[in-house]
């Protein structure tokens, strides 16, 4: 007999593969094209033709929350990968050798910390402009320092160990050593971070959409969406719902995620942040 | 103390964020004052009005020394002085903040306490799934429920703009929500760790009042992680709360951010991030000088 955690868990993380496969298969399963208006059709009620109903200007909520979770989550997956990446090989370099470089790197993230995060996000939309790539960048920006360091951490603890040293005398190279020995030790944290980074990442996009800092109109976004329908709210909730509710099963699935990779990788909790 | 670095590093990013902007900073200074088609030689006028002739590393030193000032300079769109804009809008940030914090401490660190000394409990289980749900959800939905299902109903509490004490409420319940969350979840985990301690069950065993053990060893000790979490997050909140001041109308910090980026108003944002990295560095102050009156280790230490 499951336990109601793990049904739980498990019903999150069913409702977030569901979602990101409709998101994916979006130009199949979308009934119409997303930035289609219609203003004689504009805030109708769900129908056969539009299931959800339809926007301010006639376009097609379902569509719409398809076509918005392409790019919620594209967004989400791009900014965290590249995250993963930079702060992995930053977090390796000052962990595998303490002295000069871990000291430039330490002193390159404490930099970035003295920085509210969302600070960072509305500084750099407001270098480039709002729009993805701004979007992207930011995100990176604000994700590595403290990515990188958990790595460091980790890796300063693996590299610390015996089978490191003998496999030094043994003369394998330290690029071997750093590629074959020592990431797969530290994957199942990096793993997690990941994860937990991502459920934030999804939020960050969002909110930055809604603020009109992001995802830019009429392109379709969740966060976009919300803001959009927020004047119709009390004639349609469920323009704001729908979109709201999905950008809750994509955070509540990556935490659940998060979760059940923490406790199959055997990851403690305290070698990962909570927030 | 990392607190020098860290303010150098700021000032220079926020110096340079006005440098590597595309567009000429003489040109929208120009356009402020009424030049709608600025001449070249005008142009070139302003540069050196500006100092902008001048080589980087002077021009960084005297942007450093009028921002010590309060001189941060003049909006691109307004023309108004920034330093002014921001000491009108500081305070109704802070009128949000303050209260936050409080609010987050409390109730964090309270809900945190009680799931912890009941771990298995009903009590600890509903704690644990209550912040479970307030860190996962965004803060802007939660804004967008307490205005609809909220304000709406009950007549007397606001949903916009400033002024009253009524005003902030649903403001501060909003920017707490999820910092409460995170707070219960910190304190309730290091409660578990504290309680566990040898020295706990040699006071109880000697007949200490629980209650006693309770507040004069286990929660003092087990503060540390949600104090440094609600320095930081307080900090979020002067430069970050921005979607709740768009939510509900309030002219803080945040919604003044949001014009800037809107307007690519450089210095105003050059302001900003300045400002919310102070708060920053001031939180991280308080925090140092908390845990030093915590644990007296690191109160001997730093002497």
């Amino acid at each position: 007999m499951p336990g109601i955690e793990t049904v739980s868990r498990a019903l999150s993380i069913g409702s977030l593969a569901l979602l990101t496969l409709l998101s994916l298969i979006a130009p199949l399963v979308a009934p119409h094209d997303p930035l289609l208006v219609d203003m004689p059709a504009r805030l109708e009620q769900p129908t056969v033709r539009h299931p959800l109903g339809t926007d301010g200007v006639g376009r097609d909520a379902l569509s719409r929350v398809l076509y918005g979770g392409r790019t919620s989550l594209t967004l989400t997956l791009v900014a965290t990968t590249a995250t993963a990446v930079i702060a992995t090989a930053f977090g390796m370099l000052a962990g595998y050798r303490p002295g000069l470089v871990d000291d430039i790197v330490m002193v390159v993230t404490g930099l970035f910390d003295g920085i509210p995060g969302i600070a960072v996000l509305i500084a750099i939309a407001g270098l480039l402009g709002p729009g993805a790539p701004a979007l992207i960048l930011g995100l990176v920006i604000v994700a590595w320092p403290t990515f990188s360091r958990v790595v460091r951490t980790e890796v300063r603890r693996v590299a610390a160990l015996q089978f490191v040293e003998s496999l030094r005398v043994a003369g394998a190279s330290h690029a071997r050593i750093i590629v074959r020995h020592i990431l797969p030790n530290v994957a199942g944290p990096i793993l997690v971070l990941l994860t937990t980074r991502m459920a934030t990442s999804i939020i960050s996009v969002a909110s930055l959409s809604f603020l009109g800092l992001g995802v830019q109109p009429p392109a379709p976004d969740w966060g976009v969406m919300i803001r959009d329908a927020l004047p119709y709210m009390r004639a349609r909730p469920l323009l704001v719902i729908v979109p709201s509710v999905c950008v809750l099963v994509v955070t509540y699935g990556l935490t659940a995620l998060a979760e059940l990779v923490r406790t199959r990788l055997d990851v403690r909790r305290t070698q990962v942040a909570v927030a | 103390m990392q607190t020098v670095p860290i303010l150098i590093g700021l000032s220079l990013a926020a110096f340079l964020l006005g440098h590597i902007a595309p567009g000429d900073p003489a040109y929208f200074a120009l356009v402020v004052e009424g030049f709608t088609e600025p001449t070249h030689a005008e142009i070139e006028a302003m540069r050196i009005r500006l100092g902008l002739d001048r080589p980087p590393a002077e021009q960084y030193l005297q942007w450093v020394v009028r921002a010590a000032h309060g001189d941060l300079g003049r909006s691109f769109r307004t023309g108004a002085r920034i330093s002014d804009e921001i000491a009108g809008r500081l305070p109704v940030t802070l009128s949000i903040a303050l209260p936050a914090l409080v609010v987050t401490a409390v109730v964090g660190i309270g809900l945190g306490t009680l799931a912890g000394r009941h771990p298995d409990s009903i009590v600890g289980a509903v704690i644990e799934a209550i912040s479970g749900a307030l860190i996962a959800t965004p803060g802007f939905l939660i804004a967008i429920l307490l205005v609809t299902q909220v304000g709406e109903r009950v007549s007397w509490l606001p949903v916009a703009g400033i002024g009253r004490s009524v005003h902030l409420f649903l403001p501060v319940l909003s920017v707490s929500a999820g910092a409460v969350g995170v707070t219960a979840r910190l304190m309730r985990s290091a409660v578990l760790e504290e309680q566990s301690k040898r020295y706990v069950t040699y006071a109880h065993s000697r007949g200490t009042l629980p209650a006693r053990v309770l507040w004069s060893h286990i929660v003092p000790n087990s503060l540390p992680a949600a104090v440094t979490f609600l320095a930081n997050a307080f900090a979020g909140i002067i430069g970050g709360a921005v979607i709740i001041e768009s939510i509900f109308a309030i002219p803080g910090l945040g919604s003044f951010a949001v014009q800037a980026v809107l307007n690519r108003d450089l210095p105003a944002i050059q302001a900003f991030v300045l400002i919310t990295g102070i708060a920053y560095v001031a939180a991280q102050f308080c925090v140092d000088m908390t845990l030093s009156v915590l644990d007296p280790r690191i109160r001997e230490a730093s002497t």
